[in-house]
């Protein structure tokens, strides 16, 4: 074979691979590095021997246990959920199904603050209220405690499980339950010997997304757990980097739970690849045919009430909360219309410097970083995916990184590499931030632009080729308006979370860097309760317009296709 | 002007060798066909004719002019050429006009003519009334037209076609079977077309080149050389139903099982190795008196033809009849019948590449 001379071809993918060395395989590295490598040589009995310390153990144990439990809670009620609506004759399916999804828009952390306000021990308006009316010496409720923080968690995360078991419930091909039901099996067994088996790989692979970011989500446990020292792996390791003031063994600790943290991530991962592959998947088609519906007769309404209470619960109240709590002129004042003002908002908005940045760095922040990532995703996806070049099964090995390193992982991995290690300090400045955003979403980016890129087949880039295009007009006239909403989609995948992101930017705030997030979550702290509830209502209504642009960009591009 | 001559030319993918030292010409307005199993490489020489893969060696000329080889390797997009592919490669966010217009950007026209040129191709394929159409609005044999359409509307010297007609079911991949002939009757292009279906290949080619799964090209002729006067087994197993039988030699005397034929077998006869006859299933007959002694085992009557399988020699041959033939003579036979095979043509091979069975 004729040796090739170094084309356009090797050139992206020699700019793809540095792109993903230096945004994620590096800090990756060094965090393996600092962790097991002292003075230059490999020690791991040392490192084991961190990881021993009593409050290093409690952060390993809490983790297991919150994220053990809110899988298991969010399992059975996304299961139960996603078969109430896809196969049940429940009133308004269709609209339930719709407010099931809403939790998944809704920032977690905020929901911890708002159920804060309400459930804790002592000044939980709730329990307040309980206390006073039943004459009570103890508080009821303790959202503030390791069963508290898995409730919450699972109230934000069981969607996870809903989406996949109704997507697939609805997919099954209704006739292999026919032929259960011919063969004399009754409802019950059908649903224990067949129904359930086939939903396991779907019921599997949610479960194993609410065990990923159960795992790696600071912002419940850090605003519900922190203050009664309880400490999961992430929070432990904002403890450790802020508390000790960076000095080395911290740090240390610090890699230590973070490898543990991506070693789990990758060990999730793969279990939910091998589940993904199991060939039990193909009795699910396509394409979309009219289930088998159980008549609830009796329990139809009630079953209804039930789903309503459990929105109201879950959504409603600690929205209406953190908005209500948001007018109050001082914290701890009932909520009673003298006692209410808009001040709170107009202040945030516009005189006070920190929130005004917090909310300005969010924008710009978010807006860069997701179209950075976005370019370079679709970069990326094209060697992957377009390009036959040597040297590929490198990139796509680095490639599968991004989805594996877990927030509080980039932020400390971003740290070790930008703080002048390599000579570029950008500790404190807002390019952290953005550097880490863009390992923290070059996934969503991968996936949704390689999904695009996919189904644009070849031979429509070569056959503009043989009407007479060049290389680069053949992309600007097929391929990019091809793959166009793939982009348009990952734009926004990144942008929405970027927004509203507490994770990566708590570990890497500066003076003037606060983002949305960092700022409700730093008022709260602080005890600027009211000024935390009314940064986060600005935020759920940003989010929420955020959400009907998307469907409305995107439902503009499904008319015209 | 538009003469495509491949000379020498070799393809390999990491260590598997496509295609070998392969030389074909494809004369000025020509329609020539590549014929070959799926895996055969025939798409790749196509794929290198247009420019898609450059040629680990050997040479390509377009019209004259050298595209690929001897250090030059001329983009597709130089190359003057239509390209219809097995997917219709349509390109869904356009209109079926702007689809078939997209070559006409890249020349000189002005406008109106461009419009002109437009209108008249889709005319031509049948697709005038429906310009303004997105190809999700189409049937698949609509998007093959456009595709075509878009091929032609540059009137490229040369037209490459990869399978266009076999994601078509049977009547559709009729019609178009024909419309493509008048079309190159019409634009006079060159053709290159590249299938494994063997009844598009004698329907539509000029000529036709045969090429083994190794890729090697077998036979090159008219479609009447390669059906009547196939080069080698390989061609002729390829061309349609074969079935074969093992001939010993007596002097002239050609025998079957040791029974002396009453006809000479047709083609060269080496003289050394085994030799076998084939034929195809309607130029042998069952007979009541006579013939090679075989024993019938399937008969299937498929209406205007009888469908017999018999063994003769340890062979299973496949035997067509005219049914109204059949009942005149001695009627349909019983499965385990024995009976005799007599043979109008047989054409004598070599049995070195007769293995995996016919």
């Amino acid at each position: 074979m004729r040796p090739r001379r170094f084309g356009t071809a090797e050139l992206l993918l020699l700019l793809s691979i540095l792109i993903l060395v230096v945004v994620v395989a590096i800090p990756i590295l060094l965090i393996f590095w600092n962790a097991f490598v002292v003075e230059g040589k490999p020690d791991f009995l040392r490192a084991l021997a961190l990881l021993k310390e009593p409050d290093t153990l409690e952060a390993l144990k809490n983790s297991l246990v919150i994220a053990g439990g809110t899988t298991v809670l969010s399992t059975i009620i996304g299961v139960f959920f996603a078969w109430l609506v896809s196969r049940t004759d429940l009133p308004y399916k269709g609209t339930m199904k719709v407010l099931f999804l809403v939790p998944f828009m809704l920032p977690s952390f905020i929901g911890a603050l708002a159920w804060k306000i309400l459930l804790s021990p002592r000044g939980g308006h709730i329990n307040r209220l309980l206390m006073d009316l039943f004459h009570l010496e103890d508080p009821v409720f303790n959202i503030m405690s390791l069963g508290g923080i898995i409730a919450v968690e699972t109230m934000y995360l069981f969607p996870f499980v809903f989406i996949q078991v109704s997507g697939a419930l609805e997919r099954m091909d209704p006739t292999l339950e026919e032929a259960a039901r011919i063969s004399g099996a009754g409802l019950f067994t059908i649903t224990r010997r067949i129904t359930l088996p086939l939903m396991m790989p779907s019921i599997l692979a949610g479960a194993l997304l609410v065990a990923l970011y159960s795992l790696a989500h600071f912002g419940v446990p850090a605003i519900l757990g922190t203050e009664r020292n309880i400490f999961i792996i992430p929070t432990k390791i904002y403890e450790k980097i802020y508390a000790s003031g960076g000095n080395f063994e911290a740090i240390r600790t610090g890699t230590m739970l973070s490898s543990i943290l991506v070693l789990s991530a990758a060990a999730i991962l793969y279990i939910q690849s091998l589940v993904l592959s199991s060939g039990r998947f193909q009795v699910i088609s396509g394409k979309s045919m009219r289930p088998m519906v159980l008549k609830l007769r009796g329990l139809k309404w009630p079953l209804l009430i039930l789903s309503v209470v459990y929105i109201a619960l879950t959504v409603v109240l600690p929205t209406v909360t953190i908005f209500l709590v948001g007018t109050l002129k001082t914290y701890g004042l009932a909520f009673k219309l003298e006692n209410m003002t808009f001040d709170n908002f107009t202040y945030i908005l516009f005189k006070w410097e920190l929130t005004r940045d917090a909310i300005w760095n969010s924008f710009y922040l978010s807006l860069s970083a997701a179209a950075v990532t976005m370019l370079i995703g679709t970069l990326i996806s094209y060697v992957l995916v377009k390009t036959k070049i040597r040297g590929k099964f490198l990139l796509e090995f680095l490639g599968v990184l991004p989805f594996s390193v877990p927030g509080t992982v980039i932020a400390l991995g971003v740290i070790l590499m930008w703080s002048g290690r390599f000579g570029v300090n950008l500790y404190n400045t807002a390019w952290i931030i953005f550097v880490a955003y863009i390992a923290r979403y070059m996934a969503f980016a991968l996936k949704s632009t390689s999904a695009a890129l996919e189904q644009v087949h070849d031979s429509l880039e070569e056959a503009a080729r043989a009407c007479g295009a060049s290389k680069w007009q053949a992309m600007k006239d097929v391929v990019l308006p091809l793959i166009k909403p793939g982009m348009v989609a990952a734009f926004f995948l990144i942008f929405l979370p970027a927004l509203r992101e507490l994770t990566t930017s708590v570990l890497l705030y500066g003076p003037h860097t606060r983002t949305i997030g960092v700022a409700i979550y730093t008022l709260n702290e602080d005890g600027e309760t009211v000024y935390a509830a009314a940064l986060a209502a600005i935020a759920l209504v940003i989010i929420v317009l955020g959400q009907l642009l998307i469907k409305r960009v995107t439902r503009a591009k499904i008319e015209s296709a | 002007m538009g003469r495509v001559s491949v000379e020498g030319v070799a393809k390999a993918y990491g260590p598997k060798r496509v295609l070998q030292d392969l030389s074909l010409a494809v004369e000025d307005g020509e329609c020539f066909t590549l014929l070959g199993p799926s895996g055969c490489g025939k798409t790749v020489l196509l794929r290198l004719v247009a420019g898609f893969e450059t040629p680990d060696a050997g040479e390509i000329t377009i019209g004259g002019r050298l595209v690929s080889g001897r250090g030059t390797n001329v983009p597709p997009e130089a190359r003057n050429l239509g390209v219809v592919f097995q997917d219709y490669a349509v390109w869904p966010h356009l209109t079926v006009r702007a689809n078939t217009a997209y070559p006409l950007k890249f020349r000189a026209d002005d406008a109106p003519q461009r419009a002109a040129a437009v209108q008249g191709v889709l005319d031509q394929v049948g697709l005038g009334a429906l310009g303004e159409r997105y190809p999700s609005q189409l049937s698949g044999g609509q998007q093959q037209r456009v595709a075509l359409a878009r091929a032609l509307v540059a009137h490229p010297e040369v037209l490459l076609l990869d399978e266009p007609l076999s994601n078509l079911d049977a009547n559709l991949r009729e019609e178009m079977r024909f419309e493509i002939k008048d079309l190159q009757r019409h634009h006079g292009a060159t053709i290159l077309y590249v299938t494994h279906d063997q009844e598009v290949a004698l329907a539509l080619s000029d000529r036709i080149g045969i090429l083994d799964p190794a890729g090697r090209l077998r036979q090159v002729g008219t479609p009447r050389e390669v059906f009547d006067q196939p080069a080698d087994l390989e061609v002729f197993r390829f061309l349609g139903v074969t079935s074969f039988v093992d001939l010993a030699f007596d002097g002239d005397q050609a025998r079957i099982a040791g029974t002396p034929l009453d006809l000479r077998p047709e083609g060269p006869r080496p003289s050394s190795g085994a030799l076998v006859g084939g034929f195809r299933p309607m130029e042998a007959e069952l007979v009541s008196e006579g013939g090679v002694p075989g024993t019938v085992k399937r008969v299937a009557l498929l209406g205007a033809v009888v469908d017999f399988r018999v063994e003769v020699g340890g062979r299973e041959l496949r035997i067509q009849q005219e049914t109204s033939e059949v009942m005149r003579g001695l009627g349909l036979p019983v499965e385990g019948q024995p009976c005799g095979v007599r043979f109008h043509r047989l054409r004598t091979f070599a049995a070195a590449a007769l293995s995996g069975g016919a």
